[in-house]
């Protein structure tokens, strides 16, 4: 999987390596039970401190999209024991987009045809 | 016009060619849509402005072609060869970066139509980062370069523990450079194989295979290169202890190391070019077009935020290093010195082939001089002294041997014993002083002068 991190963003290094660590769980590019590099690895392969991506992976773990062990690494969860609600900070994004939409003059039906289009790309398989 | 001329020269041809073609094609790569190190979509492409400032490119890349070959000419026509050698030095570093020129200016160019015409929206584009199997994509071995490293090693410790007849420290300075070399070659090899995978199609799997292609290609390369070494270098030491001396020896093996680089790199070229053309159906990946910023004149990588030193370039063959990393800079600095000591070695030989060696007595002591080296022995310390007709059959340990001046230290063949060396091969007369711990050879800047001293000294 590529993942794809903006230098300039606002959002924090760990915060975007973990977004996309998610979003590729999310379109299936990472599958349950995959083996993800080490944090060592992964720091060496992208140019960053490890310690930069020691964060993403805890961030993940204490999420629950991936789990640690000494003897597998690092691996997506076979199964995710979730509440299958938004948590409060991507409600509060999505509420940002809404009305971003809204002043940006988009319809409700052409950002319905957006959300709807991006879910099912997203679909696991 | 020595044959040594025309090595140098000759050996030089493929270089230069190959780094016209390298450049001319490194110049625009549709399949990565870069061009002269920028990038740009298709249609841009496409733009009468960007056909015309590539047909500059290329005219202007031609002529230097041309240029190239001719500025060589004079190697072959100067009288001196130390002249010669230091127009070549000269003509090296030409060659070098003349090339880099048109495409530093197409570069420039290309950046600013970019911006003029709003092609570029100025914010910083993302880093791609292919995470399947990061940093697990290896291919160099440490066994890869067993044989290599063990075998200088022992040219080295061969070499340390030769008798001590004035010849050890030519033949310890010889295998510790080339056993270097090596040990180099071996670090560049792991250096090489650590860089980050090359990220050209949205397929894992085709990044992957792409790096694992690349990386065992360069992984050959450098066994190829650090094999050639070592026995390069066993060849250099057997030849260093042979009693004979045969006349441009050193000037052939040189041809002979260069020739080498040239059909290595000429392979790898090709290989590479076979990598990419397998791989061109599979490459769905433009190169980031943020990367333009990083990348000084479309061919130097600086990008502080990089922690990689060695990346791969956007374009062409090969690897280039990042300027921002303190090791990046520390390469840098290095080759430029390196390139930069190539003409002020042809400068010193100019020096050493011009200026007339002095012969002379004073203060009761016989002083040989020739730009650095001098030679002071008080006549009291002489035990015998002579005034040879012919020069006896001597061979370097160490020190300078041109037609007009050898210096430091010989070895008198017929006696096998080592001797201080400072004299004209040219002339007819020589002084031969022996005192307690050393052999003396002299002569003045012509035969008259020698005498003159001599007979002075006898007095």
């Amino acid at each position: 999987m590529v993942i794809i991190l903006q230098d300039g963003s606002e959002v924090p290094v760990f915060k975007q390596i973990r977004n996309q660590i998610v979003m590729g769980i999310s379109d299936g590019r990472l599958q349950p039970g995959e083996k993800l590099p080490t944090v060592r690895a992964l720091a060496e392969e992208i140019g960053i401190n490890s310690m930069t991506v020691n964060k993403a992976y805890q961030l993940l773990k204490q999420e629950g999209y991936i789990m640690t062990d000494r003897r597998n690494g690092v691996r997506v969860r076979e199964s995710f024991r979730m509440t299958p609600e938004l948590p409060l900070e991507s409600k509060e994004q999505l509420k940002q987009l809404v009305s971003e939409a809204r002043v940006r003059g988009v319809s409700q039906e052409e950002f319905m045809a957006l959300v709807e289009e991006y879910f099912s790309a997203g679909q696991r398989e | 016009m020595s044959w040594v001329n025309w090595i140098l020269v000759i050996c030089m041809y493929p270089f230069v060619l190959i780094m016209y073609f390298c450049l001319k094609n490194e110049g625009h790569d549709p399949k990565k849509r870069v061009y002269y190190g920028v990038s740009l979509s298709k249609e841009q492409a496409e733009d009468q402005i960007v056909t015309e400032i590539g047909n500059a490119y290329k005219k202007q890349m031609k002529r230097l072609l041309w240029i190239s070959f001719l500025t060589s000419v004079p190697v072959l026509i100067l009288p001196s060869f130390s002249i010669a050698f230091t127009y070549w030095c000269f003509w090296f570093l030409f060659v070098c970066f003349v090339f880099f020129w048109p495409f530093g200016i197409a570069n420039k160019k290309l950046r600013e139509v970019k911006l003029e015409k709003g092609w570029t929206t100025g914010e910083a584009q993302p880093r791609y980062t292919e995470i399947k199997e990061a940093a697990g994509i290896r291919k160099v071995k440490w066994y890869h370069f067993l044989g290599p490293v063990v075998i200088s090693i022992a040219c080295v410790v061969w070499a340390v523990l030769q008798p001590r007849d004035g010849r050890e420290a030519m033949l310890i300075i010889l295998a510790a450079t080339f056993g270097g070399m090596t040990l180099m070659f071996a670090a560049l090899a792991f250096w090489m194989d650590k860089e980050k995978t090359a990220i050209v199609s949205s397929d894992s799997n085709v990044n992957v295979n792409y790096a694992r292609a690349r990386k065992n290609m360069w992984k050959n390369f450098w066994v190829a290169f650090a094999w050639f070494n070592t026995l390069y270098t066993v060849g250099i030491l057997f030849y260093q202890v042979q009693e004979s001396e045969v006349t441009g020896m050193f000037w052939l093996l040189l041809g002979l190391y260069i020739l080498f680089t040239v059909i290595l790199l000429v392979w790898v070229i090709q290989k590479s070019k076979a990598l990419e053309e397998r791989y061109a159906d599979k490459m769905d990946l433009k190169v980031e077009e943020g990367d333009d910023a990083h990348w000084l004149w479309g061919m130097l990588y600086c990008n502080p935020k990089d922690k990689h030193t060695m990346v791969n370039k956007r374009v062409g063959l090969g690897t280039t290093i990042n300027l921002a990393t303190p090791v990046g800079k520390g390469v840098a600095v290095f080759l430029i010195l390196t390139l930069l000591s190539m003409p002020v070695l042809g400068i010193w030989l100019i020096l050493d082939d011009f200026t007339p060696i002095q012969l002379k007595v004073e203060e009761n002591c016989l002083v040989a001089k020739h730009v650095t080296e001098k030679y002071r022995v008080p006549f009291e310390d002489v035990r015998e002294a002579q005034l040879l007709t012919k020069l006896p059959n001597i061979g370097r340990n160490y020190g300078t041997s041109m037609d007009n001046v050898k210096k430091g230290n010989y070895r008198l063949r017929d006696e096998s014993i080592s001797c201080e060396v400072l004299l004209n091969p040219e002339n007819g007369l020589f002084i031969r002083l022996e005192t307690e711990d050393e052999i003396y050879l002299f002569s003045g800047f012509d035969d008259t002068e020698t005498r003159q001293v001599y007979e002075a000294m006898i007095k």
